[in-house]
C-alpha cells in the first residue's frame, strides 16, 4: 500500500512503484523504508555532492493519518558533511500533504540541468522552473510558490542560501522553523540543484478500519493529554532541557571545556524567554502539545523580528557553550538559521569550535577577515553564521564542513571538535549519564540525541518501573554501566519505530513514560492497516531497521574504534552536583561488549552473519 | 459552537476526527469544519456557529437545510438536497462546504462535536 517515486532530475521522469505489503511488513515506512532503499543505491565510492548521490523522501506509515502527532517525513543520503549515513526528519505539515498529494517516498536521483522545484498534487509530480527563487530565504520561497500555484494549503520543503550556495552542513526547511537538520540534507538537495519540494493533496489515504481508528485516536488523545510530561512539554517544549542541564551541571560550557558555566546564564532560564519574548505556541500535523514558540523581539537592534523557535539546541548551543547570555542575539541567529537553511546543530557546534581555536591562537583575525571571535561576542556569533552563507573569512573553510576545514587550517584543530563519526555532539554533555554517552557513540547517522539517547536516565526511574516499560530493569542511577546497554537497545527500537511510523518521538515513551508505546503503535498500525504485529515483531523490525543502518556505516569503514565517546568524556566533570564524573574506560568498553552481544555483532561491532540471515537481511544489496 | 480563532494551532485534530467520524475516511478536504492558514502558524476556523438567523436554512428551496432541535444544530437532510448549492454562499461565516457529491455542514455529531474533545488549545467550545 503507498506508492514509491523514482525522480530522475536530469531526464526530468518519473517512475513510480507500489510498495508491497511485505516491503511495509520488514520496514513500516519513513526512515525505515529509506534506509532500505538508501543502503541499496548508494556505496562507498558515491559522491555525497555528486549526482550519483540518492536524496530518499521518506513520510512515515501514519503520516497524515488521524491520530496524536503522525507529522513526521524523513530525508535520507550520503552526507555532505560526514560521508556517512546521512538522516533527519521534520514534523510540520509536509509529510501528510506529499501522502494526501498520491505519494508516500520520493527517490530522488540525478542533478537537474537548471534550478527546480517539484510540484506534486493529483498523484503527478512536475518539474519547475526556481531561477525565479534565487535571491529569496525560506520563507519567501514558501509564499512565492503558494502565490505562483495560488493555493495558500500548499506546503513546501525547502532549502535556502546555504543549500544553494553548497554549504555541506545546508539543512531543509518547512515552515518558519521545521527543519530536517542534521548531517547536510540541504547541501544534497543543493548538489542536484533541486531547490524546493511542493505538495498538495486531496486524495483520502487508505483506513483498513475507519472506526477502529477513531476510537484510538480518541483513546490516545486521552492518554496523553493526561499524562505528567505533557504539561510541561506544552509550555516550555525542549526548551526545558535548558534549564535542566544548568541546574544540574551536565551543559556543555565553551565548547565542551566545563559542564557548568557562570556567565550570566540565569537570563537563559525558559521562563525569562515565555515572559520577554513568547507570542503564541506553535504545533505540527497532529498534535496537541503545541510544543513550539512563536516569540517577537520587543526591543533593541533586532526590534521587531519575529519567528518560531529556539528550540534547546540553540539555546544551549549559542548560549553555555559560545559563553553567550543575550536571548536577542540567539534569537538572531536562530531565525539568520532558519531563514537560510542552515543546520543549528552544526554552526552552534562550529562557532563553538573556531571560538576556542581563537581563544588558543590557533586561529586569527588573519583567517576570519577581521572578526573577532571572543566568548559570548555577539558580532562573532551573528557574522559567522554570514561568513558561512557568503563562503569568505573562516566562513570559506567551515562551508565545507568541519572535517576539511580542520585539515585546511591544521596546527591540531580537529582536537577540539568533540564529535562521533565526523557528526559534532550536542550542547550538552552526556558522560555522567551511561546509557546516553554509549547511545552517542553507536548512533547510526553520528552522534545524535535522537536515535538512541535513553532519555529517561535522567528521570531515575525507580527498577520496577523500568521493567514494566522496557521488560527488564534499568538500574536507577545514571551513573552505573550494569543493565545500560538494554536502556540504549530499547531507546534505538522506539526511536526507528518511530521514524518509521512518522510520530513524533515528543509524544512516545521515549520522553515520558506515559505517552504513546510499542502497544499504542500496535493499536494504531492495526486500524490502518488491518495488520496486528506482536511486541516482538515490533522490536524485531525495529532491529533490522537499525541494523540495516549499522551495515551501511560497517560497508564504510566503521568499527568499534569508531564507537567512542569525545576525549574529554574521560576526565571529570569540574563542577557542579555532580563533579568528579568521568566515563571510566574499562567500564565502557565492557558495556559496549554487552551492547553488541545484544545485538549479536562481534567484538568489533560488526554484525555476525546469524544475526543477519535472522533479520532477512544476510544478502548482499543490489546497486 | 464559540470559536476563538487566535488559539487555533492549526493541528488539525478537529478536521481528522471529523473526516474520520462522518466520512468513515482519513480525508480533510471534506470536514465539516475548515482550519484556513492566514499566515505562518495564524489560522481562521470556519465552523457552524448555530445562528439563530441562519441564512442558508432559509434559502434552501427543498427545505433540507433544517434545524435539529434534539441537538440545537443543523443538519442537512442528504435525500431531500438537490446539490443546487444556493445555501453555501448564504452563510455569513463561509461555513457551509461543497462535498463530494453532497453539501457540507457541522452537525454537532447528532450529539456532542467530536472536535472539541480533542482541541486542547480550546479554540473551539461547545456549551
Amino acid at each position: 500500500m503507498g506508492r514509491i517515486a523514482y525522480v530522475d532530475l536530469a531526464s526530468e521522469t518519473v517512475r513510480i512503484e507500489e510498495i508491497s505489503n511485505e516491503l511495509r511488513r520488514l520496514f513500516l515506512g519513513g526512515r525505515g523504508i529509506n534506509t532500505h532503499l538508501l543502503y541499496q543505491m548508494v556505496g562507498e565510492e558515491t559522491d555525497p555532492l555528486g549526482p550519483e548521490n540518492v536524496l530518499v523522501v521518506g513520510a512515515g506509515l501514519l503520516t497524515g493519518v488521524a491520530g496524536i502527532a503522525n507529522s513526521r517525513i524523513s530525508f535520507s543520503a550520503k552526507s555532505p558533511e560526514t560521508g556517512l549515513l546521512g538522516d533527519s526528519a521534520m514534523g510540520g505539515f509536509f509529510g501528510g500533504q506529499l501522502r494526501y498529494a498520491g505519494f508516500d517516498h520520493l527517490v530522488i536521483q540525478g542533478r537537474a540541468k537548471k534550478p527546480i522545484y517539484l510540484w506534486i498534487h493529483d498523484g503527478r509530480i512536475e518539474f519547475k522552473d526556481a531561477t525565479h527563487l534565487s535571491q529569496l530565504d525560506t520563507l519567501q520561497i514558501q509564499e512565492r510558490i503558494r502565490e505562483d500555484l495560488k493555493d495558500p494549503k500548499i506546503q513546501v520543503a525547502c532549502i535556502g542560501p546555504a543549500g544553494r550556495n553548497g554549504v555541506r552542513f545546508a539543512c531543509i526547511i518547512h515552515g518558519l522553523s521545521h527543519a530536517a537538520g542534521r548531517t547536510g540534507m540541504g547541501g544534497v538537495m543543493g548538489s542536484k540543484n533541486l531547490w524546493a519540494i511542493a505538495a498538495r493533496g486531496k486524495t483520502a489515504l487508505p483506513i483498513h478500519d475507519p472506526e477502529k481508528l477513531l476510537h484510538v485516536f480518541q483513546r490516545h488523545y486521552q492518554q496523553v493529554t493526561r499524562t505528567k510530561g505533557f504539561l510541561a512539554s506544552s509550555i516550555y517544549g525542549t526548551m526545558i532541557r535548558l534549564n535542566n542541564t544548568r541546574t544540574q551541571g551536565y551543559e556543555g560550557g565553551l565548547n565542551h571545556q566545563f559542564n557548568m558555566m557562570e556567565y550570566g546564564g540565569e537570563e537563559l532560564d525558559a521562563e525569562v524567554f515565555i515572559d520577554k519574548f513568547e507570542t503564541k505556541k506553535a504545533t505540527c500535523f497532529g498534535c496537541p502539545t503545541a510544543c513550539k514558540h512563536m516569540f517577537r523581539v520587543p526591543r533593541g537592534i533586532y526590534q521587531g523580528m519575529e519567528c518560531e523557535g529556539p528550540e534547546y539546541y540553540g539555546c544551549g548551543g549559542w548560549g553555555s557553550q559560545c559563553g553567550c547570555s543575550s536571548w536577542e542575539t540567539i534569537l538572531e541567529a536562530w531565525n539568520l538559521c532558519a531563514k537560510y537553511g542552515l543546520d543549528v546543530g552544526s554552526m552552534t557546534a562550529y562557532t563553538a569550535w573556531v571560538m576556542e581555536l581563537y581563544e588558543k591562537g590557533i586561529i586569527t583575525e588573519k583567517d576570519t577577515d577581521g572578526l573577532s571571535l571572543e566568548w559570548g561576542s555577539a558580532e562573532a556569533i551573528i557574522g559567522l553564521i554570514q561568513q558561512v552563507i557568503e563562503k569568505r573569512g573562516i566562513g570559506k573553510l567551515l562551508a565545507q564542513g568541519w572535517i576539511e576545514a580542520a585539515k585546511a587550517i591544521g596546527r591540531n584543530s580537529e582536537r577540539y571538535m568533540d564529535h562521533v563519526k565526523g557528526l559534532s555532539i550536542e550542547c550538552d554533555d552526556v558522560r555522567g549519564h551511561r546509557a546516553q554517552a554509549l547511545g552517542l557513540a553507536t548512533a547510526t547517522r553520528g552522534a545524535c540525541h535522537l536515535r538512541s539517547r535513553y532519555t529517561l536516565e535522567e528521570f531515575f526511574l525507580p527498577e520496577e518501573a523500568t521493567k514494566k516499560l522496557t521488560g527488564k530493569p534499568i538500574p536507577q542511577d545514571a551513573a552505573v554501566y550494569d543493565g545500560k546497554e538494554w536502556a540504549c537497545y530499547w531507546t534505538e527500537c522506539i526511536c526507528s519505530i518511530a521514524d518509521a511510523l512518522g510520530v513524533c518521538k515528543f509524544m512516545t515513551k521515549w520522553l515520558s513514560v506515559g505517552l504513546l508505546g510499542f502497544e499504542e503503535f500496535i493499536e494504531s498500525i492495526e486500524a490502518v492497516t488491518g495488520v496486528k504485529l506482536s511486541l516482538e515483531e515490533m522490536i524485531e523490525i525495529g532491529e533490522r531497521i537499525y541494523t540495516t543502518e549499522r551495515l551501511f556505516l560497517t560497508r564504510e569503514g566503521i568499527t568499534r574504534k569508531d564507537d567512542i565517546v569525545p576525549e574529554k568524556f574521560y576526565k571529570p566533570w569540574t563542577h557542579g552536583p555532580k563533579a568528579g564524573t568521568r566515563i571510566e574506560a574499562e567500564s565502557f568498553e565492557k558495556l559496549l561488549d554487552r551492547y553488541y552481544e545484544l545485538h549479536g555483532w562481534d567484538r568489533n561491532g560488526i554484525p555476525k552473519p546469524e544475526s543477519l540471515k535472522k533479520l532477512g537481511l544476510e544478502k548482499e544489496p543490489r546497486l | 459552537m464559540k470559536i476563538a480563532s487566535e488559539k487555533c494551532t492549526g493541528c488539525r485534530l478537529c478536521e481528522s476526527v471529523c473526516s474520520l467520524f462522518h466520512d468513515k475516511k482519513m480525508d480533510l478536504t471534506f470536514s465539516r469544519i475548515q482550519i484556513d492558514p492566514s499566515s505562518e502558524n495564524h489560522y481562521r476556523v470556519r465552523v457552524c456557529l448555530q445562528c439563530e438567523d441562519c441564512p442558508p436554512s432559509e434559502v434552501c428551496p427543498t427545505g433540507a437545510f433544517q434545524w435539529n432541535k434534539a441537538t440545537g444544530g443543523v443538519k442537512i437532510l442528504e435525500e431531500e438536497c438537490n446539490l443546487c448549492g444556493l445555501c453555501i454562499p448564504e452563510c455569513p461565516y463561509s461555513s457551509v462546504f461543497e462535498g463530494d457529491g453532497s453539501v457540507l455542514v457541522c452537525d454537532l455529531c447528532d450529539d456532542r462535536p467530536k472536535c472539541v474533545e480533542v482541541c486542547q488549545k480550546q479554540a473551539i467550545q461547545f456549551a
